[in-house]
C-alpha cells in the first residue's frame, strides 16, 4: 500500500492507495503508529484509492483509532469506495468511525469538535 | 459457463494480492453475466479471510506450510476451498466483535458474504467450504 501523508495544521490527512490488508498493514502501522507517538492525533483516512480492506485492516484501523483516542485524538475516514463501504457497513464499523464524504468535510470536523 | 483452478500458496500474505487477481480473473473468464461485480467482490473479501485465517490461525505463520485454494464456478454457483494442515475449528463460533476490539472479524465477515460454509476435518488437516449461489 502507499501512504502520503498531508499535514493541514494539526491534522494529518493519509492518502491511502491499494489494498489494506495482511501484507500491508506492518507498512501502515509504521506510518500511522510513528504519527501518534510523535503527537499527531488528528487523522483523516483518505480512502478514495483504497481498492480492499480485510479485517487485518478493519483492525489496524481501530488500533490506530484507540491510540488516537486515549491521547484525546480521533481518527476519521473519508472518501470510502463502495468496496471498503460495504465491509464497514457489514461489522458496523460505519458507527463507531466517523465517517465522512471527503477530506475536506473530516478536517472541517476535526475544526468544528477540537 | 464452468471454470474451476486450484493452486497451492505458501502460508506467506504476499499472495493476497495475487489470490484477488485469481478471483478477478476467473470473472472474467466465465463473463460478467455470471459473475458481477458484487459476486466477486463478495467472494474476493470472503476468500482471502479464509486464507488468512489460514495462514494466522491453522498455519500459526509457518510459511512453508501449504495452503490449496479451489475456486469453481458450476451451475450459478460459486465453490471455493481452503485447505490446510491446521487441526481445525472445534466449535467454530461465529460472533459479532466488539467495536474496539481488534481481532476476531473473519468468520463474520465470511458468514454475512457467503450463503454457506462448512468446515471439514481431513486426516492431515483442515477444509472450509464456502458457497454463493448467484
Amino acid at each position: 500500500m502507499r501512504i502520503d501523508v498531508e499535514q493541514q495544521g494539526d491534522i494529518s490527512i493519509l492518502h491511502c492507495g491499494g489494498s489494506l490488508d495482511a501484507d500491508s498493514v506492518t507498512g501502515f502501522k509504521k506510518v500511522a503508529y510513528d504519527l501518534v507517538e510523535k503527537g499527531s492525533v488528528r487523522i483523516v483516512i483518505d480512502c478514495s484509492h483504497m481498492t480492499f480492506v480485510d479485517s487485518m485492516g478493519l483492525g489496524v484501523l481501530i488500533s490506530l483509532l484507540r491510540r488516537a483516542r486515549s491521547r484525546q485524538g480521533d481518527v476519521k475516514v473519508a472518501s470510502l469506495t463502495d468496496d471498503v463501504r460495504t465491509v464497514f457497513e457489514i461489522t458496523r464499523l460505519h458507527r463507531l468511525f466517523d465517517v465522512c464524504a471527503d477530506t475536506q468535510t473530516a478536517c472541517r470536523q476535526f475544526t468544528r469538535n477540537p | 459457463m464452468s471454470f474451476s483452478v486450484k493452486i497451492t500458496i505458501q502460508s506467506d500474505t504476499r499472495y493476497i494480492t495475487p489470490l484477488r487477481q485469481l478471483v478477478s480473473a476467473v470473472a472474467k473468464v466465465v463473463g460478467r453475466k455470471c459473475f458481477p461485480r458484487r459476486v466477486e467482490r463478495s467472494c474476493t473479501l470472503a476468500l482471502i479471510e479464509a486464507v488468512d485465517n489460514a495462514i494466522f490461525h491453522a498455519h500459526h505463520h509457518r510459511r512453508k506450510l501449504p495452503i490449496d485454494v479451489t475456486l469453481s464456478v458450476k451451475k450459478g454457483i460459486v465453490t471455493m476451498k481452503v485447505a490446510d494442515k491446521g487441526p481445525g475449528m472445534n466449535h467454530p463460533v461465529v460472533h459479532f466483535a466488539k467495536p474496539l476490539s481488534t481481532k476476531g472479524r473473519g468468520l463474520y465477515i465470511i458468514s454475512k458474504l457467503m450463503d454457506g460454509v462448512k468446515s471439514q476435518k481431513r486426516e492431515n488437516g483442515h477444509t472450509v467450504i464456502l458457497r454463493y449461489t448467484i
